[in-house]
């Protein structure tokens, strides 16, 4: 079953926010010819437990079955997404457009000589892709796993327009740039963890920042400061820097109102003398306007921050928990502390550590929306 | 108020906020962004500011917005509700009582770096960024407090024994009539941890009123000199007893119940600040011993058939440890999505996926449970404005902030129940719902809550501080009882 994919797949997905201020369309002006396109096919299981093992096609057919795993459906996975990268390449064959077919190791090999990249699998495959352009290279996602993926990231979701690989030839795509988060690290040069000291890394978001302790029950201690603002110390489960792309993921999970919590503060309106009617009708409208405002288009030229379940009280002082924001600078306190990126780059954030997290026109991912 | 404060008092805490705030005027309700208030008493160079000392009544300046704090330290109307219990004046006369020491931070690093002169260890925490004359002094200020406890356990005609972290057995309770726990609120979960009868009164002293918020401590965030007055109180009877319900965890795995984690030593982690709860790091093989002896698993022993896989035998284990705060059940890394079937009163099981779900108890309903849920005034006001479109009420005060910080209130109290409610609070952390996630309710009450593990990486926490592996296939049953519930003093 698909769904058994592989567990280093992407935590959290978003779905595209069509963007409110349509950008020029690109039709109007001419494309720059594309010659050569990176395909990123999809890293199946069969395709990751034959990494894992090193084994032959029918040694690992054993092996697989003495586990008890169904080796028809992996099999018959792997054939599929095989199929569908074969499509692609027949596709831009005919267009005149010159392809290679890349895993995800060698991606960052051939980028600089390619016109366009396109992920074949999920989600995930897309993002992976993402997290190696850091230049104008345009992106376009096709969902080859429409069955364990929904492709929120990919052209046209679970079901691609046929007449893509047209469309992009005659330039007839519409195209927008996803803000991405630039998160820059430097250790303390107090830190004896560390080896190299002033060491200084820099890495891209798509989706969202994850700022905090690794172990989820372990409570967050950082120094905290919002766009060049009073620094201050804070206590959470970890704070989350989301772009417009990762907005409908994570982020809105973390601040959606639900019906039960609106039913409360109606009731509340109502001990106050308000004479507001309490209907499933009302609870359930002003529950989707509340949620539907959450999630912002994806070339808001500024990323939303929420903080994590955060602890007020009479020891640690008060702060905005949500907002918008274009940088945020980050001491780490933390014991074991990381950055996460999409989900999957994993960046130590150690005490004394810290982290600007900013937003630059110029590291927008160019995609397409149709 | 639990507590009565007296008018010399209220001078002192007067005379405190006004020093806090640096002799400027503070709005009632404190300002949304931090900022302002850092501006309005700090100068422009990042100083730490002196967090109040004592919580303030809401007639005085408060550095806490009301609708945070009257949720937090709202009073208990325990006249209505206990009446049987006021027939009869509690009687609380220990001849031995055990008293369990925070091991400070100063003691551990100590302990931790042995051999190690005082300006060696200033010279190593220095390259940590922390700061040893801060440690030194918290360790005065518990010690302090600690002596003041001992003397007037002598001074009552009661004899006391103290032991530390390590030192804490369970023959050590035995010994006891009654438990003090000096420290913070960490301190008090590890010393209720080792008592299982109902019958055995835990009671916590918290020796950092500045830095700890003492919840569950008898006198919460009052200075030493409280002490003497507290104590005379609580051995003449003015005082009801308030019986905490507990969490019993049931397991069952293939893999049986593996050894349980210290969350705290698992990275060598040194800073008891970052921890939930537990204000102390544990040593692993002392401590992880220890506690699985306490009580060995009740092990059954169960056939199960699964389609197409060969006959497993599963384990159902329960438990070693009681959950007095929480329950958390989730992937073990922050940043990853859990999924898990929920199954709540023994209702059909429901897939889920979200960061994590935690199951609380009354006493634990001030903590995690209470984050994870409380709305701002932010918030409430985004609601209100809503509310008022679709409802074509103008009259609706979103703008008014007494009306917003009023309403954040009276939501924000609701999620707070009794600790001796017999009921378990579940919270959804993020929750993800979409065709195959339904929508459920994130949040409520429960008797009994089944959970099914669908993790790679998942573990079972309690408390914030013993961690059980809970992967793919297992199953966790949650429950109150009332031989479970521990016994610990509140005052009038």
């Amino acid at each position: 079953m698909a769904a058994l994919a592989i567990s280093h797949c992407v935590s959290h997905v978003a779905r595209p926010v069509s963007p409110v201020t349509q950008g020029k369309p690109s039709g109007s002006r001419q494309q720059p010819a594309i010659r050569f396109a990176l395909i990123l096919r999809k890293s199946t299981r069969w395709q990751w437990e034959k990494e894992q093992t090193g084994l032959s096609d029918a040694d690992l057919k054993k092996h697989l079955s003495s586990k008890g795993t169904k080796v028809q459906e992996l099999l018959e996975n792997e054939k599929k997404q095989v199929n569908a990268v074969q499509e692609i390449v027949s596709e831009l064959g005919k267009a005149g457009i010159s392809t290679k077919v890349v895993t995800r190791e060698q991606l960052a090999q051939y980028l600089p000589e390619a016109d366009l990249v396109i992920s074949a699998g999920g989600d995930g495959t897309f993002l992976a892709a993402a997290s190696v352009v850091n230049d104008n290279t345009p992106i376009i996602g096709i969902n080859t796993d429409p069955i364990g993926s929904e492709g929120h990231l990919c052209v046209g979701g679970k079901n691609p327009p046929r007449d893509l690989i047209e469309r992009l030839v005659s330039g007839n795509l519409k195209w927008v740039q996803r803000t991405r988060i630039r998160v820059t690290v430097k250790e303390s040069r107090n830190s004896i963890f560390s080896l190299k000291r002033s060491e200084k890394s820099t890495n891209l978001a798509l989706n969202e920042v994850f700022i905090g302790e690794d172990e989820a029950a372990k409570v967050s201690t950082y120094n905290i400061s919002i766009d060049d603002s009073q620094t201050v110390k804070q206590k959470s489960s970890g704070l989350i820097v989301s772009t417009g792309t990762g907005s409908t993921s994570w982020y809105l999970g973390m601040n959606r109102i639900d019906e039960n919590a609106t039913t409360s503060v109606l009731e509340a309106l109502q001990s106050l003398g308000v004479d507001v009617p309490i209907t499933r009708n009302l609870v359930e409208k002003v529950v989707n306007s509340v949620n539907e405002k959450i999630p912002f288009e994806p070339d808001h030229p500024s990323f939303a921050f929420s903080i994590r379940e955060p602890i007020f009280n009479a020891t640690y002082k008060r702060t905005a928990t949500r907002g918008f924001a274009r940088k945020i600078k980050l001491e780490s306190r933390c014991t074991n502390g990381y950055l996460v990126l999409d989900g999957s780059t994993k960046i130590p954030f150690p005490r004394g550590a810290v982290a600007t997290i900013e937003v630059n026109p110029n590291d927008a991912l160019k995609t397409v929306i149709v | 108020m639990r507590i009565r404060i007296r008018s010399q008092h209220v001078e002192q805490l007067n005379q405190h906020v006004r020093n806090a705030y640096l002799c400027s005027s503070q709005p009632s309700v404190a300002p949304r962004i931090a900022t302002a208030a850092a501006g309005a008493v700090v100068a422009p160079l990042p100083v730490k500011d002196e967090s109040s000392r004592y919580w303030v009544d809401p007639t005085n300046h408060m550095r806490l917005p009301r609708s945070l704090a009257a949720a937090l330290y709202q009073t208990q109307n325990t006249q209505s509700k206990r009446s049987i219990g006021n027939m009869e004046k509690p009687s609380f006369t220990p001849k031995k009582v055990l008293i369990l020491s925070k091991l400070t931070r100063y003691e551990f690093e100590k302990r931790v770096n042995k051999g190690c002169s005082d300006e060696q260890l200033a010279t190593l925490l220095k390259k940590r960024g922390s700061d040893y004359g801060r440690l030194l002094s918290k360790h005065k200020i518990h010690h302090s407090y600690l002596n003041t406890l001992q003397r007037e356990l002598e001074n009552a005609g009661i004899e006391s024994r103290l032991v530390r972290r390590f030192g804490y057995t369970q023959e050590a309770v035995d010994w006891a009539d009654a438990v003090f726990s000096a420290g913070g609120d960490g301190t008090f979960l590890m010393a209720s941890s080792r008592v299982r009868t109902k019958h055995k009164p835990v009671i916590g002293i918290n020796t950092d009123p500045q830095g700890s918020e003492g919840y569950m401590c008898l006198m919460r965030k009052l200075p030493e000199e409280n002490l003497a007055g507290a104590l005379k109180k609580l051995f003449s009877g003015n005082f009801e007893w308030l019986n905490r319900q507990r969490i019993r965890i049931t397991v069952t795995g293939d893999d049986g119940i593996s050894d349980a984690i210290e969350l705290h030593d698992q990275q060598l982690n040194r800073d008891p600040a970052t921890t939930r709860w537990t204000d102390n790091p544990r040593s692993p093989a002392r401590e992880i011993e220890e506690c699985m002896s306490l009580s060995p698993p009740v092990k059954k022993r169960m056939i199960s058939e699964a389609v197409e896989i060969p006959e497993v035998e599963k384990e159902t284990v329960e438990l070693p440890v009681l959950a007095l705060n929480e329950v958390f059940i989730g992937e073990s890394l922050s940043s990853r999505v859990s999924y898990y079937e929920i199954g709540i009163n023994d209702a059909q099981m429901l897939k889920q996926k979200s960061s994590g779900i935690t199951i609380c108890t009354g006493t634990g309903s001030t903590s995690w449970n209470f984050n994870i849920n409380k709305l701002t005034e932010q918030c409430v006001q985004d609601l209100m404005k809503i509310v008022a479109e679709h409802c074509n009420l103008p009259q609706i005060p979103h703008g008014d902030k007494n009306a917003v910080s009023e309403i954040c209130t009276k939501f924000n109290q609701q999620l707070i129940f009794d600790p001796d409610r017999k009921q378990l609070a579940f919270s959804v952390r993020d929750p993800i719902f979409n065709a195959t996630f339904p929508p459920t309710d994130p949040r409520g009450f429960a008797d009994k809550i089944c959970i099914k593990s669908r993790g790679y990486d998942a573990h079972l926490v309690i408390d914030g501080g013993i961690s059980y592996r809970f992967n793919d296939g297992s199953e966790a049953v949650m429950e109150v009882r009332d031989e479970d519930t521990l016994r610990t003093v509140v005052f009038r």
